[in-house]
């Protein structure tokens, strides 16, 4: 019966229209570079001593948020459930529940490390991984279901 | 309330330290930053100047249950909290937004305590507090008069007496009391009240039975405060009609999950914020992006514990209830809707240092990275301030309805008595602000029978103005509205420090 609701769930999940990742990549955020230091130290005005300027506005910072913007497109529960149909948001967050539980630090490593493979361009669809994660969740409810 | 501690007097001196950074960070440059009063603070000021000078609003209704404002029907209590400070310091930025900032400072001591109840842990309790003194989203909107402030403020502290009142019974009348005030503050109550309150029932079911008789008081409480509503459903329904999903969309349920969903979005809380100007600082989420691994550590840590349950299902319901009002309406995400869950992070991010500080395995990791968070934290704190009070004056005055103020008080120096002043309405609702920055006498004003389209000689137009007399005028538009004419005679450009160009006065 068990094995049942996981096909019919697998199905389930598997017939969704996939919801592709934002436009994001390390292209795009170099591309953002230069306009967004212009505007932050057009701001700050050109009487701040420069280096004030440099420590709050400097290329690190603004990669670091382009990153973190492309880095978290991955893990933006709209995207997961509509790609898990809803339903699936919950197994999918079972499955991370899980993994920290078990302190799996080898997955939850490669968990960390997948959105950066879009953000690289690397043409792999890790988005299917999101419905891989959700049926991998159900089947450990399931299985610690008594 | 009891303060347990093994070392009382120190954690008395950093609560009080904590609650003095909370307040200055809340009551220092208060007029200035934000760069000026937005319309519904302006339309907030005047009321309650009105109902202070002749115990009737701006519409002249007396001591009205609901605010009148733009077509809106608001609830009246943070408007009547604005009376007392109006009355000690004028009609003035400070005196609008002080309320805010006092009850802001407030909310810190109350998610203290409710912290040191739900976990009996003073350095979690102190550790909230202080996230949430510092914390990007509680500070943006306690520097702002608006209801939502004094709806987070009276929730937590209804809470906060509640759980005392299990054991303490007495307390449970004032919680019923702050929970009514919550209700009777802001529109987006009207579900979240009832969601908490019957949420609270539900998971302290036990001790709420063995209490039973000392309940029926402080429901009838509630009950009664609900009454101002249910007079004026129909005012009350305006807004929701307006901004309501339901009403609008056909398929509303999965816009409202997606709305609702949108609230737990990394980017939305640690990347870019609300994209409302005046909810978010530029470049910055609601909350600190060290916060991120503090909020998965503290979900970890109450979830990997087996006691305290009921105060695990506390903070995961003001977790997962409070984005509920926000999901109802449009926009989503919307951090005033759902300023609620701005404590329950502080409160999660408390739990989640307290756990890697307090973490015992692999030592050879913790160290490296408590100091990373802390680096990654200072940076990060003090960019906020630095974007918030140098940024944001700047790059957000339009959205703060910046010029008015300069405006009205340099026309005011150079008009002419009986001189006309024609005021663009570009910028929405130029009556209000003068009424404000004149301090026009309210009932001159409701004697008009709320003319807003002239205030003695002051007139407001719209995308043109026609001059009625051979008499000079003043006239205040914005600078495309300007006519291509060299012998046109500029008195002065309202602008700001970074040259943005919101008003041309001229005299024609």
């Amino acid at each position: 019966m068990k094995i049942l609701f996981v096909i019919f769930f697998t199905i389930l999940l598997l017939s969704v229209k996939l919801m592709p990742l934002p436009q994001c990549s390390l292209r795009m955020a170099i591309q953002a570079l230069p306009p967004r230091i212009f505007q932050q130290t057009t701001t700050d005005s050109s009487t701040q001593n420069p280096l004030i300027t440099r420590f709050f506005h400097n290329k690190a910072g603004i990669f670091g948020s382009e990153f973190g913007k492309c880095y978290l497109n991955f893990f933006d529960p709209v995207l997961i459930a509509k790609n898990t149909l809803y339903i699936g948001l919950i197994p999918w967050a079972y499955f991370i529940y899980s993994l920290l539980l078990r302190k799996n630090l080898i997955l939850i490593s490669i968990l960390l490390i997948l959105p950066i493979i879009p953000f690289m361009e690397i043409n792999l669809p890790v988005i299917y991984l999101h419905k891989l994660f959700a049926i991998i969740g159900f089947v450990i409810y399931m299985k610690n279901k008594k | 309330m009891k303060f347990p501690s093994t070392n009382f007097q120190r954690d008395r001196i950093i609560l009080i330290l904590i609650l003095l950074v909370a307040a200055f960070l809340r009551i220092w440059e208060l007029d200035k930053y934000p760069p000026s009063l937005f319309i519904d603070e302006v339309s907030n000021g005047y009321n309650a100047y009105s109902i202070l000078k002749t115990g009737k609003d701006e519409y002249g209704n007396f001591l009205p249950l609901t605010i009148r404002a733009f077509g809106d029907y608001n609830p009246a209590l943070s408007v009547y909290l604005l009376i007392p400070s109006i009355a000690v310091f004028g009609l003035n930025e400070l005196a609008v937004r002080f309320p805010s900032a006092l009850l802001g400072t407030l909310t810190i001591l109350v998610t203290f305590y409710i912290s040191l109840k739900l976990f009996k842990n003073i350095a979690i309790a102190l550790l909230s507090s202080f996230l949430l003194a510092i914390s990007p989203w509680h500070l943006q909107f306690s520097r702002y008069d608006h209801e939502a402030n004094f709806m987070l403020f009276f929730s937590i502290l209804g809470l906060t007496l509640f759980l005392y009142g299990l054991k303490k019974h007495h307390y449970l009348i004032f919680s019923a009391v702050s929970f009514g005030c919550a209700l009777n503050s802001y529109h987006a109550a009207k579900i979240w009240i009832p969601l908490i309150v019957v949420a609270v029932i539900v998971i302290y079911i036990r001790e709420l039975k063995k209490i039973k008789r000392k309940v029926f008081f402080p429901i009838a409480i509630l009950a009664i405060s609900a009454i101002p509503i249910f007079l004026n459903i129909q005012n009350s329904l305006i807004r929701a009609q307006s901004v309501a999903i339901f009403s609008k969309e056909k398929n509303s349920v999965e816009i409202f999950l997606d709305g609702y969903l949108s609230h737990f979005s990394p980017r939305f809380l640690f990347i870019e914020g609300d994209f409302i100007g005046r909810h978010s600082v530029n470049g910055m989420g609601q909350l600190y992006v060290f916060e991120a691994p503090l909020i998965l550590a503290g979900l970890m840590f109450i979830f990997a514990r087996k006691d305290k349950i009921n105060s695990k299902k506390l903070l995961l319901c003001l977790l997962f209830l409070a984005p509920i009002p926000a999901a109802l309406a449009a926009p989503t995400p919307h951090a005033l809707r759902s300023i609620n869950l701005a404590p329950a992070f502080s409160i999660l991010s408390a739990c989640g240092l307290y756990a890697l500080v307090r973490w015992k395995y692999r030592k050879s990791l913790k160290y490296p990275v408590l100091f990373t968070i802390f680096i990654v934290a200072a940076y990060n704190i003090i960019t906020y301030f630095h974007l918030y009070y140098r940024h944001e004056p700047l790059l957000k005055a339009a959205d703060w309805t910046y010029g008015y103020k300069q405006m009205i008080d340099y026309v005011n120096s150079v008009k002419k008595e009986d001189q006309t002043v024609a005021i663009t309405s570009y910028y929405g609702k130029p009556y209000i602000f003068t009424l404000f920055f004149t301090k026009f006498d309210p009932k001159t004003f409701q004697l008009t029978g709320h003319n807003t389209e002239q205030i003695e000689n002051y007139e407001f137009f719209g995308s043109s103005w026609r001059k009625r007399n051979n008499k000079s005028a003043i006239l205040a538009r914005p600078p495309w509205q300007i006519p291509q004419d060299p012998n046109l005679k500029i008195l002065k450009k309202i602008q700001n420090s970074a040259q943005e160009l919101f008003f041309v006065i001229t005299e024609e």
